[in-house]
């Protein structure tokens, strides 16, 4: 049975193109476009795994995205979903991911910086995945 | 909402964290001289403990650090966790002719505040450091601007370009910007709150004195001219900025004199103005203590500075076919009833007539004439705390609408 991956960014070609390699991988794809529509899409579907971005709506709706995800989860007592940031966050805002940065991104299972080559990003998901 | 406003300076961050549903201020308090061997530290908590810190602290992010940690401290702290904190509120100096309004920041909002710096390379900078502390720090707070150009964008063509090669608007962006408008901004509201009228039928001058200083002319609330330019330079005389100038003048010093433009940038902004003038007073309190002693340079310096509010005041009451309010606020505007009285001596014409018992008292009206004079205490932090509110209410409105 194919594996169920959200993601959620607002880049329409970024995701686009994300999906065309999960697809050609068979893996099936639900596409939210925002902080609130992510949080929508995880409580009517059950994803194996959220591919997720940092600037949004906001420079750091992901952020706030992983948090209040994570506390749902546990308020329910569900099951972790691996979540794999995929940004230009470092890029944009010259941010280096520094021991004080990780201590917030401890929820986030793996976070790696936009451009993404696609044999690098199934290499992630499949890991985070099994 | 729990929302921290941060006002990074080059050296110091001010900062003033607020409750917006007890409508309280939780902590308040200012980092200074960050980069240098002793930082200062001063803390107000709602229980009114004040506290006072040296420390050698090497950035704004360590600042803001200091400030997030002593905020969710067990002794003086206010909340449990710094990730109980909803929103950041950041003044941000220059938003060029992009931002008329305060907005949330995304991704292409800090690409456009990060391509102002050309404007305001003294100050965009530690308001993007700012930024950068706050993401680093409480990644999972709003982070929202608040520019001090914005209000100011309402000015039409005519008050704002200048009478140059009109390519250089075009080509370099070179207009009247204006500052302090969340300042000018909020006092202009406050008067017409305190008159009981609305302020679409107030004209105002609103008069920011302080260590930079400026004028605006607010008609229906809306700015339709300022003193300050294309930079802070321009407009009044300031505690050590020089304001209005012939242009000819740096020019011809920097020919006769053969220094570098740089160096005429520094005499411009940091050795003119009352420092200028007295060969280094730019604390108009000491400049009246010596005046009052005697000294003529000092006599002079505030007859100076008066004379150019004056001058401000006659040319804003013109632009907007009259007044009705003049308020002054800032640390000179607020405190200085000698600067106030001369300011405002011989405007009679305009119906303006301060009540010297009034204005010795720092009452809130100091008039006796048809125009109203008022002193009104600038709080430019509580003002970008009503603004992060708003585009936060009007973004989940959106967002809502959108999902």
């Amino acid at each position: 049975m194919p594996k169920t991956i959200l993601i959620i960014d607002d880049d329409k070609d970024f995701q686009n193109a994300i999906r065309t390699i999960l697809i050609k991988a068979n893996f099936n794809c639900i596409q939210a476009y925002s902080f609130k529509q992510g949080l929508a899409a995880v409580s009517t579907s059950k994803p194996d795994l959220i591919i997720l971005d940092v600037m949004m709506e906001d420079i750091s709706a992901g952020f706030r995205f992983m948090r209040q995800f994570r506390n749902q989860e546990k308020q329910e007592k569900k099951a972790t979903i691996p979540i794999l940031i995929v940004s230009n966050f470092q890029n944009i805002t010259g941010i280096i991911l520094n021991d004080q940065m990780k201590t917030h991104l401890r929820l986030v299972d793996k976070f790696i910086e936009k451009p993404i080559e696609p044999e690098v990003l199934l290499e992630n998901i499949n890991k985070l995945i099994n | 909402m729990k929302i921290l406003v941060l006002n990074c300076g080059s050296s110091s961050v001010k900062f003033r964290f607020f409750d917006t549903i007890e409508q309280n201020v939780l902590a308040s308090g200012m980092v200074e001289s960050i980069g240098k061997s002793q930082s200062t530290f001063t803390f107000h908590n709602n229980i009114n403990r004040k506290k006072k810190k040296y420390l050698s602290l090497e950035n704004h992010r360590d600042a803001i650090d200091l400030i997030l940690t002593t905020l969710s401290c067990s002794t003086s702290g206010v909340v449990k966790e710094i990730s109980d904190i909803d929103a950041v509120g950041h003044r941000v100096v220059h938003g060029g002719e992009t931002f008329t309004k305060s907005v949330l920041i995304n991704e292409a909002v800090y690409r456009k505040i990060k391509a102002c710096m050309q404007f305001a390379p003294l100050h965009n900078p530690p308001n993007i450091e700012g930024i950068k502390a706050s993401l680093t720090l409480i990644p999972y707070a709003r982070q929202v601007a608040v520019f001090d150009t914005a209000f100011h964008q309402t000015i039409e063509p005519h008050a704002y370009i200048y009478a140059l090669p009109y390519k250089w608007y075009k080509k370099r962006k070179i207009r009247r910007y204006g500052f302090h408008g969340t300042s000018h901004n909020y006092v202009a509201h406050r008067a017409a709150q305190i008159l009981g009228t609305s302020i679409n039928k107030l004209k105002i001058i609103t008069c920011h004195l302080g260590n930079g200083a400026s004028i605006t002319a607010v008609e229906g609330g809306k700015s339709v001219d300022t003193s300050m330019g294309f930079t802070p330079l321009e407009g009044l005389v300031m505690g050590t900025r020089c304001g209005d100038i012939d242009s000819a003048i740096p020019l011809y010093i920097i020919r006769k004199e053969n220094i570098e433009c740089s160096e005429m940038d520094t005499i411009l902004n940091k050795q003119s103005g009352l420092a200028g003038i007295t060969q280094g007073d730019s604390d108009l309190r000491t400049i009246e203590r010596k005046a009052k002693s005697g000294s003529e340079r000092h006599i002079l310096a505030l007859h100076i500075f008066t004379h150019r509010v004056k001058k401000y005041i006659g040319s804003y009451a013109a632009v907007m076919g009259g007044v009705d309010v003049i308020v002054f606020t800032a640390g000179i505007g607020e405190n200085s009833s000698l600067v106030r009285s001369m300011c405002c001596e011989g405007l009679e014409f305009l119906g303006i007539s301060i009540d010297e018992d009034k204005n010795m008292q720092n009452s809130t009206c100091i008039s006796n004439g048809n125009t109203d004079v008022l002193v009104i205490p600038t709080n430019e932090e509580h003002a970008i705390v009503q603004e992060v509110e708003q585009v936060i209410i009007n973004e989940n409105q959106y967002v809502k609408g959108v999902v």
